[in-house]
């Protein structure tokens, strides 16, 4: 009964924000081809790298291998950036201004309304391309679809926007204490920047940092390895099955750690000029 | 000149307000350099480090490490956006009815930002180039010819940098909306200036076309003087080559301001 009402809220904010989205359509198809254009740069910059080395593998990741992460990151970042990134960047202007009372106020979750209010349709155009680049890196590497790696697949990049949108979430409520904090989502970029790499390519320190601690890596190599086909003679690391364990249970744990925050960062909460 | 200079003492104090915001944000400009060191390395390691392209994995450290520097001339941020809403919001006006040449003006407050900008992330420089250096990923000091050289091509990539912003932000006077064709030039620049990868790189076809455009002199060009990759000759046509960008642009936009001033509505302001 209340899931249903949530979807009924959802399925209407998101035609109004079609709406919206499609009466500047010509702004609309800009942005989704500037996300294309650089999406291309990021596949020639490891094309022109790959060229330049006769093709040898970096870091035990051939051409391929390469591009289909590539293609993985690009659906989980469309995918975060479509339902949730404009949001986690609004929070922090609704609490200086006070306009997070009209939120409040709503017979609603609050943090549900907060997380879902825009979709940005931006990134709908993008998702195709991603799926276009992962069929053509898949085939050239003879991947196998099986219910239960695609299964994986899927679970784990429902896992990796999750983390995005809690990591960001979190990261957003620090507005309830420093007011304008709009410099912590330009490091946001370099960070996702990390995330575009082969795993193998960093030292053992970084590889558990950033697989265990702040699971940035995990996020996007993980789905990848779960498809791509794997034998012990190959130099990169495979997926181990109780690490995917670990990323699912990271998302869950976030999940909560965030609501909680969010319901603490609440008390902290002035409501400016009113 | 004196207006000028009261400008750019206006634009120094006013940038020095917002100090710890920066070193923040200069750091991060770093942090692109760890994966970069990474993912080079693990190129260089299946290679025995032959150089490639002319690049052994210190200079190609180099490189990246100069790029900032190199981009931290010829980058303008919000230059192109600030002129642009002007425009359209009416605000030139303020400029129009005083006795003050806007390009000038504009080109005194860029000058202060430039230099309060090196002023606080001489720091954090520095301290990254020390580092770098002290692992031994970095090129031999050139000598001071060629560092007069590189000076020279870092001042030459601030003018083409701000007369590129400038020639985008002057659109204005066309369109309403400028943003989308600034985030077109945005990756254009990053990837033709060589702020990506180095242009050498390149296919041949590709580089024939990069190279002949002027986005390389906000990145490439300064960067591979101070690597000592050009004979003296090829210095001086690339300088004079250079010359004539910025002498060609320079009359593109002094054309675009003109004739967008007969254009201009002044609404609002």
């Amino acid at each position: 009964m209340r899931i249903s009402r949530y979807f009924r809220i959802y399925l209407a904010i998101a035609r109004n924000c079609l709406v919206r989205e499609m009466s500047f359509r010509g702004h609309f198809l800009i942005t989704a081809a500037t996300e294309t254009l650089w999406f291309a740069l990021q596949i020639i910059f490891f094309e022109v790298i790959f060229m330049n080395n006769g093709g040898k593998p970096i870091a035990g990741w051939t051409e391929y291998e390469v591009l289909f992460l590539l293609g993985t990151q690009h659906l989980i970042t469309q995918f975060f950036e479509m339902f949730f990134f404009t949001n986690c960047m609004d929070i922090s202007e609704q609490v200086r201004t006070g306009t997070l009372d009209f939120v409040l106020i709503k017979p609603i979750n609050p943090q549900f309304l907060l997380s879902t209010r825009k979709l940005n349709f931006n990134s709908v155009a993008n998702i195709p391309i991603a799926f276009a680049i992962l069929g053509y890196s898949g085939y050239k590497l003879g991947v196998h679809l099986t219910f239960t790696n695609v299964l994986v697949y899927i679970a784990l990049i429902l896992c990796g926007v999750l983390i995005l949108y809690n990591t960001l979430f979190i990261m957003a409520l620090s507005a309830f204490w420093v007011i304008k904090n709009q410099s912590l989502f330009e490091l946001w970029f370099p960070v996702r920047n990390f995330a575009r790499y082969p795993i193998d390519m960093y030292p053992p320190s970084f590889k558990f940092a950033l697989t265990f601690v702040f699971p940035i890596l995990a996020v996007t190599n993980f789905p990848a390895m779960a498809l791509m086909p794997f034998t012990t003679e190959m130099n990169r690391s495979g997926l181990v099955p109780m690490h995917a364990l670990f990323v699912a249970g990271w998302a869950i744990g976030m999940l909560f750690v965030g609501h909680l925050f969010f319901r603490f960062a609440l008390n902290h909460y002035r409501s400016a000029s009113s | 000149m004196t207006k000028y200079w009261t400008t750019f003492k206006v634009g120094l104090s006013e940038r020095l307000v917002y100090r710890f915001n920066f070193f923040a944000g200069v750091f991060v400009n770093f942090l692109p350099l760890v994966t970069q060191f990474f993912l080079w390395s693990a190129v260089f390691a299946t290679r025995d480090d032959e150089p490639i392209a002319g690049y052994t994995l210190s200079s190609m450290m180099a490189y990246y490490m100069l790029i900032h520097v190199a981009r931290s001339f010829s980058s303008m941020p919000q230059l192109a956006r600030t002129t642009a809403t002007e425009i359209r919001d009416g605000e030139l006006n303020k400029y129009l009815i005083r006795p003050i040449d806007y390009m000038g003006y504009t080109l005194s407050l860029r000058v202060a930002h430039k230099l309060c900008y090196y002023l606080m992330a001489s720091l954090p420089f520095a301290v990254v180039f020390t580092w770098l250096i002290y692992s031994g990923y970095f090129a031999p000091w050139p000598g001071w010819e060629t560092f007069f050289y590189f000076a020279l091509s870092l001042a030459m990539a601030f003018t083409i940098g701000f007369l590129l912003h400038m020639m985008f932000g002057l659109i204005g006077f066309w369109f309403l909306e400028v943003n989308t064709f600034l985030f077109l030039y945005f990756m254009v620049a990053y990837f033709f200036s060589g702020h990506m990868i180095p242009l050498d790189l390149l296919p041949p076809w590709l580089k024939g076309i990069v190279m002949n455009l002027p986005f390389k002199y906000e990145a490439y060009f300064p960067v591979t003087v101070y690597l000592g990759r050009y004979s003296s000759e090829e210095l001086m046509v690339e300088f004079g080559v250079e010359a004539l960008w910025i002498l060609g642009l320079l009359i593109i936009v002094k054309t675009l301001y003109r004739r967008g001033l007969k254009r201009y509505g002044a609404y609002g302001g």
